[in-house]
């Protein structure tokens, strides 16, 4: 059944030198930085040279000593200069080969191939630097082809429809369908845009919303308040003379300096953080096929993920406090064996206005209703327990401002705890949960309100944990595991509507 | 420090006694679906604080000794006194008190359809695990395990793993059959 071709060694397109090379010198680009400082620019220079020359002759050697090659249904790579390293993957655990490229990827035309499985960590379990579009259009190919012919792992229904004639071809079974395997892909899947042209679009973010996005997003809040914090401290921090001097020379002037100093602060903390958004979630575009969304972004690094759709076990919507205000939200998904991904690569809406959350999902994720229906909150006699937590934590801060010199500051020490009180009741508002048919939807929130709806039968546990105060109180909070590893919760149900949730929730189990 | 002698009662058949599933407080509001936990709770069998009362006595005879070494300094013997004598009230309070009633906190129950477990002393947690949701199931004894004829159980399904502590091996092995078997039906994740 193998074909002499498929055994044929590959090597990696040579760009992988430079890649290897850049990446090196990424590293020691810090250490070369101080060195040079110390030493002299000579020295610095010198060094550099050295060590372009010593990492580029590693990197040729490296280029030539990796190969890979599909032969028995799995992917081989064989790496390493002084240990080598031999890596066989079946194709039948594979997930998905995510691409990736980045500036010198996009220079040499070529991309780079992740491979990722379903039992790995956060890190791709290979990573082929530099394919040309038709290398990486061949292997997927080969290991689609395989994975339908003989996939171990496979449940049995695929492997008699894979012994049938039509082996390779889509079956309406959703089951046959196993996440590796490619064959379905059109042949030139590779174009200049690494995305399936002919997919469907489901979702593109507009550049409305890509700024919203970034103006929004949690990262400018703390480069922000980081950013006043230290204006203020350096403010504190100039020595008495100074500031008496200053204040001597002219009082006006510096307290224009320093608003100014701190507007230059913010910002730069702005565009610091429209800069990363854009060029983490630029270009976002989500495309599905029969069985997986592509969902691709990024402007200078343009990276390609892959989500089987059979492996979506739940979906988890984001409103943080901001940008529920303006009413946004962000959309991930749960996905099967995905648990070490950061938040990024699961993430496939980064931002989509709360009115068309509904049809949004509809349209990326088929089959995935979202609960129109009115939760069922938490008992009235919880809701004081929400505040309880928040407004001891917030104590702390209270104290510290309450405990500082200037007196007019001393008034702040309400704004923690009137935040608190603002979360606790929001938190013990929000909490609640829904089952309609075989669905179940959990919402609470921490400081962002989360969501998480899951079909009941892709639940991989369920628990009810009470501390002494919730027990004596018949209170419980319940909480769902799902296959993506993480986890759903909610504090303070009712003890027994959480042994209810947890009995009929995994009921549903046997069905499907 | 050596371990049990070989005498230590092994029991041929697993200890399973059953304990009232009633919890306390108000009768349910609704009607809940029977978990396996609400027909019959098994509890770890009572060699386990025997076992746990020697891992933990070796760990804390470690500290004592460290902390013993201590009182030799001059400069630092009295505190590394008191230091001592806190350990061995520690030591005390955990093989009398804590140990005991780690066991008295732990039941589990396997039902076809799915793992009910419950532990925990200042916060309980009980857990449910679908059965078609197992992936696989570990057995695992130490040599101190070994020698109490007890072994620790591993269930892992794709949100991570739930373990049952310390089981009589026998049973270990039972429950890894059944459990084996029951999840075999599983379809994908």
């Amino acid at each position: 059944m193998i074909s002499e071709s498929a055994r044929v060694k590959h090597r990696l397109h040579p760009a992988a030198t430079l890649i290897a090379a850049a990446g090196v010198l990424r590293a020691v680009l810090f250490p070369i930085v101080v060195v040079t400082f110390g030493q002299g620019l000579l020295f610095g220079v010198g060094l550099t040279l050295l060590i372009v020359l010593v990492g580029g002759a590693i990197a040729i050697i490296s280029w030539r000593t990796e190969v890979y090659f599909v032969a028995d249904g799995s992917l081989h790579h064989q790496s390493g200069v002084i240990s080598h390293k031999e890596q066989v993957i079946p194709a039948s655990r594979i997930s998905a080969l995510d691409t990736q490229r980045g500036v010198i990827q996009r220079m040499f035309g070529v991309v780079s191939v992740h491979v990722q499985t379903a039992g790995g960590g956060s890190k791709a379990e290979v990573v082929l630097s530099a394919l040309t579009f038709a290398d990486a259009e061949r292997l997927r190919l080969d290991l689609g082809h395989r994975a339908t012919q003989a996939a171990p792992g496979a449940p049995p229904e695929a492997n008699v429809a894979a012994a049938g004639p039509t082996a390779g071809a889509l079956s309406d079974d959703p089951a046959a369908v196993h996440p590796a395997a490619f064959g379905t892909a059109a042949p030139t899947f590779y174009s200049r845009d690494p995305v399936a042209e002919e997919a469907p679009v489901v979702f593109e973010m507009t550049p409305r919303e890509l700024l919203v996005a970034a103006l929004t997003s949690p990262s400018i809040a703390v480069v922000g308040a980081a950013g006043a914090a230290l204006a203020s401290f350096a403010q504190d921090a100039l020595p008495n003379s100074v500031a008496d001097e200053l204040a001597d020379r002219a009082t006006q002037l510096s307290v224009m300096a320093v608003l100014s100093v701190a507007a230059v602060v913010v910002l730069v903390a702005v565009i610091v953080s429209i800069a990363g958004t854009v060029l983490m979630y630029g270009g976002f575009r989500v495309t599905r096929d029969d069985t997986r969304l592509r969902v691709r972004r990024g402007i200078l690094t343009e990276r390609v993920g892959t989500v089987p759709l059979d492996r979506i076990h739940g979906i988890r919507v984001i409103e943080s406090p901001l940008r529920q205000l303006l009413g946004y939200a962000a959309i991930e998904v749960e996905v099967a064996g995905y648990a070490g991904q950061d938040e990024v690569a699961r993430t496939i809406v980064p931002l989509v206005p709360r009115k068309q959350l509904a049809q949004t999902l509809q349209r990326i994720v088929p089959g995935f209703v979202w609960p129109e229906g009115p939760l069922t909150g938490i008992p009235a006699r919880a809701h004081r327990r929400y505040l309880t937590v928040p407004v001891v934590l917030s104590l702390i801060p209270a104290a510290l401002i309450a405990a500082s010199p200037i007196g007019l500051a001393r008034v702040l020490a309400v704004l923690p705890v009137l935040v608190a009180v603002l979360l606790g009741l929001s938190a013990a508002r929000d909490a609640g949960w829904r089952r309609d048919d075989g669905t179940l939807t959990l919402r609470w929130r921490t400081f962002a309100r989360y969501t998480v709806v899951a079909p009941e039968r892709r639940l991989q546990q369920a628990s009810a944990s009470a501390n002494p105060f919730q027990r004596r109180a018949w209170l419980a909070t319940f909480a769902v595991r799902l296959s993506s590893a993480r986890r759903a919760s909610i504090k303070h149900l009712d003890a027994d509507v959480a042994h209810h949730l947890m009995g009929s929730a995994l009921t549903h189990t046997r069905r499907g | 420090m050596t371990g049990p002698p070989d005498s230590w009662p092994t029991p041929p058949q697993p200890p399973t006694e059953a304990i009232p599933a009633t919890p306390p407080g108000p009768p349910p509001s609704m009607p809940a679906p029977e978990l396996p936990g609400d027909a019959k709770r098994t509890m770890l069998p009572e060699r386990v604080v025997k076992y746990w009362g020697v891992t933990s006595a070796l760990g804390w005879a470690m500290a004592i000794v460290a902390s013993l070494a201590f009182t030799l300094v001059p400069s630092a013997s009295t505190v590394a006194l008191g230091v001592t004598a806190l350990f061995v009230v520690g030591c005390l309070v955990d093989l009398v008190v804590i140990v005991p009633k780690r066991r008295e906190q732990w039941w589990y129950a396997i039902g076809d359809e799915q793992i009910d477990l419950e532990h925990g002393w200042v916060v309980v947690r009980r857990v449910v695990i679908p059965m078609t949701r197992v992936q696989h199931v570990e057995l695992e004894r130490g040599p101190l395990a070994d020698r109490f004829n007890l072994a620790e159980l591993k269930i892992f399904t794709a949100a991570g793993m739930v373990k049952i502590p310390a089981l009589d091996r026998q049973e270990g092995d039972r429950i890894r059959q059944q459990i084996a078997e029951l999840a075999r039906i599983a379809d994908d994740l």
